[in-house]
């Protein structure tokens, strides 16, 4: 869990996306890697992982009922 | 449950949250800022070459702090709310603050970067106090020709951003005070009326230049860190406040869906389904189950969902709290990328501030909140920006014009009043332009412009009404555009209120009365959405606005409300008998009263089914 830089090259022009909240990620990104070990790339830090926990929840209450 | 205060706590009431401030300090600090955003949006108003800034108002003005992050606006347009929260941060991001300095103007418009869509640019200037970085000054306004497929730049049947017009990334477009030639080059090359342009983008620098001053002297006053400490206090309150109101509501989760009727390019609809988790002081509207981005230029960016959203929230919540950066930090909105919710480059958005937002807005203040706050909710407005774009070359001055014209509509009725008759979408604040600047400006007669009678969506609290714009064409061609909505589906009533009637847009060869659709006209596939249609001298165009839903049963409307009604002419006599049970005595010349035995007993038959 760290923040990164995208890095890009001045004439860039490719767009990126919150995969939580679906924001554009502007300069950096906030990585998390998941349980099943794949990479999400985030908008904000802390306040993401607590929203996708709890919509995470939900699903599965969802699912168990 | 016990519902929030409907004022919210003061910023100088004892039970505040953020105890150890200085609230009468802060709330004094606060309305001088929002003042500098008043003052800067006047500036902008009366110094615009175009109606759509000085009749129309379609800006909003900000100040920032000195990490852009939104403190204040003018209470103008909410429907850029979204970009002033986040277009500004990606800016200075983007630049780096170190790259800024005093007398530099950046302009972007660029969807991808957190704006609504392409017409609307947003210049930020950076103040500076003896070198010091200090705050920012910001605005964003709608240009009303950028380029693109169509004139006005508001193509509807665009199928990436690239036909929508040009689109600009963070660029500077003043370098220390002095105007980059080169941009401004590249702009005005790409804008079909560039002398307006021209205009309206010193005007936008013009409000900047007076925001700068402006907050110079609260600089002065207060010093750097004195101020942005300031800052961040108001900021931390309204975080406060809409926590606040957020913890009076019950915890749950609320669903509600509605669609849009199509992209312009296809007969599809695409439906927009939205739940709101309540969850303790936090809350999240999340749109992921919502369909995939259209084809055509319906979708809309993040920041115009979250406009949406939030403006849909403080509709009914914390409506006297500081409109800032504070507000959206207990707020989350879930809108994944590739759906109608938040559209993936290249996808074409330009409709998705006029048209997307008010529907999401209703949904969420309407629909959805009307579950728990039935009081405060509000029935369907004709949500329709019911944009109509024209363009060509003036046969009085020869000289190419061209405009884009929102229509004003009914709003709906809600639990205290009548809708609003006449007036544009509810998200946007924005003015219609007066029938004589329409003439004045561009080669169109009008013949009607009037109130549709008769359609106001029936309820305890009648929609509004809607209006009838009948104009000739006064020049050899014009070209004309149309990007709308409530064609197929009615603004929906609430509780029990009816529909109220939908749009029309309609046109009539020169030197007939024989009025069609455009779409049967013209062989459109939308009768809503369409690009670059020819007209000739002569021909004339109806537009018909859509009426407000009704709110509550007409059959519980005041007699007294319904007769005023009939005698204004909001409604037939016919309609007054056979929706709302109130039957009238006398002859419209000398004077009607409701007659009261009459009405009750045609009343009680309607409630039991028999009428």
């Amino acid at each position: 869990m760290a923040w990164h830089e995208l890095n890009k090259n001045w004439h860039d022009t490719t767009v990126d996306y919150c995969d939580v909240c679906g924001n554009l990620l502007i300069a950096r990104y906030w990585s998390f890697i998941e349980p099943d070990g794949t990479e999400t790339r985030r908008c904000c830090d802390e306040t993401c992982e607590r929203l996708f926990g709890r919509l995470r929840r939900l699903e599965q209450s969802a699912r168990d009922s | 449950m016990t519902g929030p205060s409907k004022t919210g706590p003061a910023m100088t009431g004892t039970s505040s949250p953020g105890d150890g401030i200085d609230r009468v300090g802060l709330t004094l600090l606060y309305k001088r800022v929002r003042n500098i955003c008043d003052e800067m949006a006047f500036a902008m108003m009366r110094t615009a070459y175009s109606p759509i800034f000085s009749e129309g108002l379609d800006f909003s003005t900000l100040v920032l702090d000195r990490r852009g992050r939104l403190i204040a606006t003018a209470g103008i347009n909410p429907a850029m709310l979204g970009a002033s929260l986040y277009a500004a941060t990606w800016i200075i991001r983007e630049v780096g603050p170190e790259n800024f300095a005093e007398g530099d103007i950046f302009v972007h418009n660029d969807p991808y970067r957190g704006g609504s869509h392409l017409p609307e640019h947003m210049m930020v200037a950076p103040v500076y106090s003896d070198g010091e970085l200090a705050a920012f000054v910001g605005n964003i306004a709608h240009l009303a020709e950028i380029g693109g497929m169509a004139p006005g730049s508001f193509a509807a049947t665009a199928t990436d951003i690239f036909q929508e017009g040009l689109r600009i990334p963070p660029t500077k477009l003043f370098d220390r005070g002095e105007p980059v030639q080169d941009i401004w080059r590249i702009m005005l090359a790409n804008h079909r009326t560039p002398n307006n342009s021209w205009g309206d983008l010193h005007a936008m620098v013009g409000s900047l230049r007076v925001g700068e001053r402006r907050v110079g002297g609260l600089i002065a006053e207060r010093g750097v860190d004195g101020l942005n400490e300031a800052f961040e206090q108001i900021l931390d309150y309204a975080e406060a406040y809409m926590r606040s109101e957020i913890a009076a509501l019950p915890d749950g989760i609320y669903t509600g869906e509605d669609c849009m009727e199509d992209d312009g390019i296809s007969d599809r609809s695409y439906w927009i389904r939205s739940r709101i988790i309540v969850e303790g002081d936090e809350l999240i509207f999340d749109y992921s189950k919502s369909d995939e981005q259209a084809v055509g230029p319906i979708n809309a960016p993040y920041v115009v969902t979250l406009s949406a959203s939030l403006n849909g929230l403080l509709y009914v919540l914390a409506r006297d709290v500081p409109v800032n950066a504070g507000i959206v930090r207990p707020v989350k909105v879930v809108a994944p990328a590739g759906t109608i919710t938040c559209v993936r480059l290249p996808g074409p958005c330009v409709g998705g501030q006029t048209e997307f937002q008010p529907r999401i807005m209703e949904l969420v203040l309407g629909q959805i909140l009307s579950q728990i706050l039935p009081e405060r909710a509000a029935a369907a407005s004709g949500n329709t920006s019911l944009n109509f774009l024209f363009g060509g070359v003036d046969p009085r001055n020869g000289e190419y014009y061209a405009h884009y014209h929102f229509e004003g509509m009914g709003w709906g009725g809600r639990a205290d009043s009548d809708g609003n008759s006449a007036q544009i979408v509810p998200h946007a604040n924005c003015r219609n332009t007066p029938v004589e600047i329409f003439e004045t400006k561009w080669p169109w007669v009008h013949e009607e412009y009037s109130l549709n009678d008769d359609t106001g969506g029936a309820g305890r609290h009648r929609g509004g009404l809607g209006v009838r714009r009948v104009m000739e064409v006064e020049g050899d061609v014009i070209t004309v555009s149309a990007l709308s909505e409530r064609m197929k589906r009615s603004p929906w009533g609430l509780f029990g209120g009816h529909d109220g009637s939908r749009t029309a847009l309609e046109v009539a060869p020169a030197g007939s009365d024989a009025y069609e659709t455009f779409q049967d006209a013209f062989g459109l596939i939308s009768p809503s959405k369409f690009t670059n249609i020819r007209l000739r001298r002569g021909d004339r165009v109806r537009i018909t606005s859509p009426s407000g839903g009704g709110y509550g049963d007409p059959l519980e409307r005041d007699p007294a409300k319904v007769l005023a009604d009939v005698e204004l002419g909001f409604v037939s006599r016919v309609s007054a008998e056979s929706v709302y049970g109130v039957v009238l005595a006398g002859a419209p010349d000398d004077g009607l009263a409701v007659d009261e035995a009459a009405t009750e007993a045609l009343r009680r038959s309607m409630r039991d089914g028999v009428a």
